[in-house]
């Protein structure tokens, strides 16, 4: 991978130069600001939040959309940095649909880092960083108590929705599409303005293993990693297919059997490995796909995951190869092209910021993006929360409406 | 042991027929015109995607003749019902939900009242009836009032419980 983070800004270049500089700092010390980030990442191997704004994208349409992962690297080759420690990092967060606006994409003025049980700090700034400037932002007040959050209504009927499943089962059945995935929302609201940090908190605790995120409002913990890319590795993790946990180990491993067996949910899951695996296998030299999907259990649902792990043939960002995978068979249908078009005719929410890739990104072009799944959208006093739900030719309407209940649930019983 | 072939005694052929047929508490005139799900549909003004789901949730029930199902009036009473639900609030997803518990519960309460029946008046009537006619008249007699009886009873229940789970949730300020 070519170094950039060391490239100072040229004559012709007329974005100004950002200073980063970079220390070790105590992990407990570090750990206990981490929920106070305008911005977080919790991942399961790296921990991640951000404060303040030192750079900032926000693509508005689809070609400064498609342009944001080589706009992001030529931001991040006019930030001066030491190298052979971690650097600056954006956030990001992009809307499910390439057209759309609201996407944001941000380098923090301040990043605490965790990983490998060590700790950092980098602070960049628009010049050379003091060693006054090395500061660890001041933890977060205690978080509040978890606050009762009462119902508000949908953006659309569940009625009209279970209809809609319906229409798209026929369009199935009727060869025009393989499989489509149906959003609905739900909208909830509060006395008190929601801790945004405390509710990422509380997600991580109860989804361990999840990328828990929180990007400009839209906090979430999604099970599913679109691309993790380490030098010239990378991984995926398809999740396809669901059911709910039983209520003891025999329900439990039964209910998992029987969704192995499915044919209806291998039906919902093949797609999606199909369609990441011909994304990554003209960029990789080697990839490796189970054969089989295996069983993800998470506290709410139980999934069927395909683990994706390959070796880049050339360099490509994780931002380039996430926007690459989006949207996958397992946010918008199989094939892409005609599932994106039935969407548009039959949901009608605004997705927003919902399917769409999340994560985090370094100069390098490493970085870890998930699908913001399990996810809602904060404003004040006012959440809306998101489920979606694979159709395939054998989907029931009512069962569809269930799952995406199911979904909508877990979501609100963290806050 | 009786097959499914066997003829009924005449008696409780005569409770099968009654139980096919407008049922008593139930409006005559309006229970003899059955409908389709298309029609039923139209009538209650709602799309028919959402009564198959309603049927397979085992919330709506249809009369079946010869293998065609069919539906009545008192069909459409009760989906409009279920829709001034929806329309107060209640999502539908939730109000699935909720069904699917009282259906769970309810369908083994009718199978034990139906077991009641069975032993402490049909089978009574049986004994001390002087011929086939003779029960057959008393068994549809017992019918046309327990039926209409039976749903008061639950009826009135069922709103006394709700009224006082909603003063139990008032007492705890919602």
């Amino acid at each position: 991978m070519t170094d950039v983070t060391t490239r100072t800004t040229t004559a012709t270049d007329p974005t100004p130069s950002l200073w980063s500089r970079t220390v070790e700092v105590d992990h407990a010390a570090a750990g206990a600001v981490l929920s106070g980030g305008e911005w977080c990442w919790l991942a399961p191997d790296v921990e991640l939040a951000g404060w303040g704004s030192a750079a900032q994208l926000t693509p508005d349409d689809e070609a400064t959309r498609a342009a944001a992962a080589g706009a992001l690297t030529r931001r991040f080759a006019t930030i001066v940095s030491e190298r052979d420690l971690p650097g600056p990092v954006a956030f990001a967060s992009l809307t499910f649909d390439p057209a759309a606006v609201g996407s944001v994409l941000v380098i923090p003025r301040t990043v605490v880092r965790r990983r490998d049980g060590r700790a950092w700090l980098t602070v960049v700034g628009g010049r050379p960083v003091a060693d006054a400037d090395l500061r660890l932002p001041d933890p977060p007040p205690p978080p509040r108590a978890s606050q009762r959050v009462r119902y508000a209504g949908a953006s659309a009927a569940e009625i009209a929705w279970l209809d809609a499943v319906d229409r798209a089962v026929r369009r199935i059945r009727a060869g025009d599409v393989e499989k489509v995935v149906l959003a609905r929302d739900r909208l909830v609201y509060s006395d008190q303005p929601f801790d945004l940090g405390a509710l990422a908190l509380r997600l991580r605790e109860r989804f361990p293993d999840c990328f828990t995120f929180r990007v400009a409002g839209l906090v979430g913990a999604s099970p599913e990693l679109l691309i993790r890319r380490a030098g010239d590795r990378v991984r995926s993790l398809v999740l396809a297919g669901t059911a709910r946990r039983g209520v003891d180990d025999t329900e439990d491993r039964r209910i998992g059997d029987d969704l192995l067996a499915s044919a209806k949910d291998l039906a919902e899951h093949r797609p999606a490995v199909v369609s990441v695996r011909a994304t990554l296998e003209p960029l990789t030299a080697r990839l490796d796909v189970e054969d089989s999907p295996h069983l993800l259990r998470l506290a709410n649902v139980q999934h069927l995951a395909t683990s994706v792990m390959g070796t880049l043939a050339s360099p490509v960002d994780a931002l380039a190869l996430a926007q690459r995978l989006h949207p996958t068979a397992a946010v918008g249908g199989t094939p892409t092209a005609r599932a994106l078009e039935l969407i548009s005719e039959l949901e009608t929410i605004d997705r927003g910021r919902y399917a769409g890739p999340v994560g985090w990104v370094d100069a390098a072009g490493d970085g870890e993006l998930a699908i913001a799944l399990r996810c809602a959208q904060i404003d004040g006093t006012r959440a809306r929360l998101f489920a979606g739900a694979g159709i395939v030719g054998d989907s029931l309407p009512e069962s569809e409406l269930e799952e995406t209940r199911l979904k909508l649930r877990a979501m609100q019983s963290a806050f | 042991m009786a097959s499914d072939h066997d003829p009924l005694p005449p008696a409780d052929a005569a409770l099968a027929a009654a139980l096919s047929g407008p049922l008593p508490g139930e409006d005559a005139g309006a229970d003899v015109e059955l409908l389709t799900l298309e029609q039923l549909a139209e009538h209650a003004e709602l799309p028919a995607s959402l009564l198959e789901a309603v049927e397979r949730e085992g919330l709506l029930i249809p009369r079946t003749t010869d293998d065609d199902r069919r539906y009545t009036r008192a069909d459409v009473e009760a989906l409009r019902a279920g829709l001034a639900l929806v329309e107060a609030g209640l999502p539908l997803d939730e109000l699935f939900s909720l069904a699917r518990e009282h259906t769970t519960a309810m369908r083994t309460i009718a199978d034990h009242a139906v077991e009641l029946f069975v032993r402490f008046v049909r089978d009574p009537i049986r004994s001390q009836a002087t011929d086939e006619d003779d029960a057959a008249a008393r068994l549809l007699t017992a019918f046309g009032h327990m039926l209409p009886a039976t749903s008061t009873l639950v009826g009135h229940h069922f709103r006394r419980l709700l009224v006082n789970a909603a003063h139990d949730r008032l007492r705890e300020r919602m």
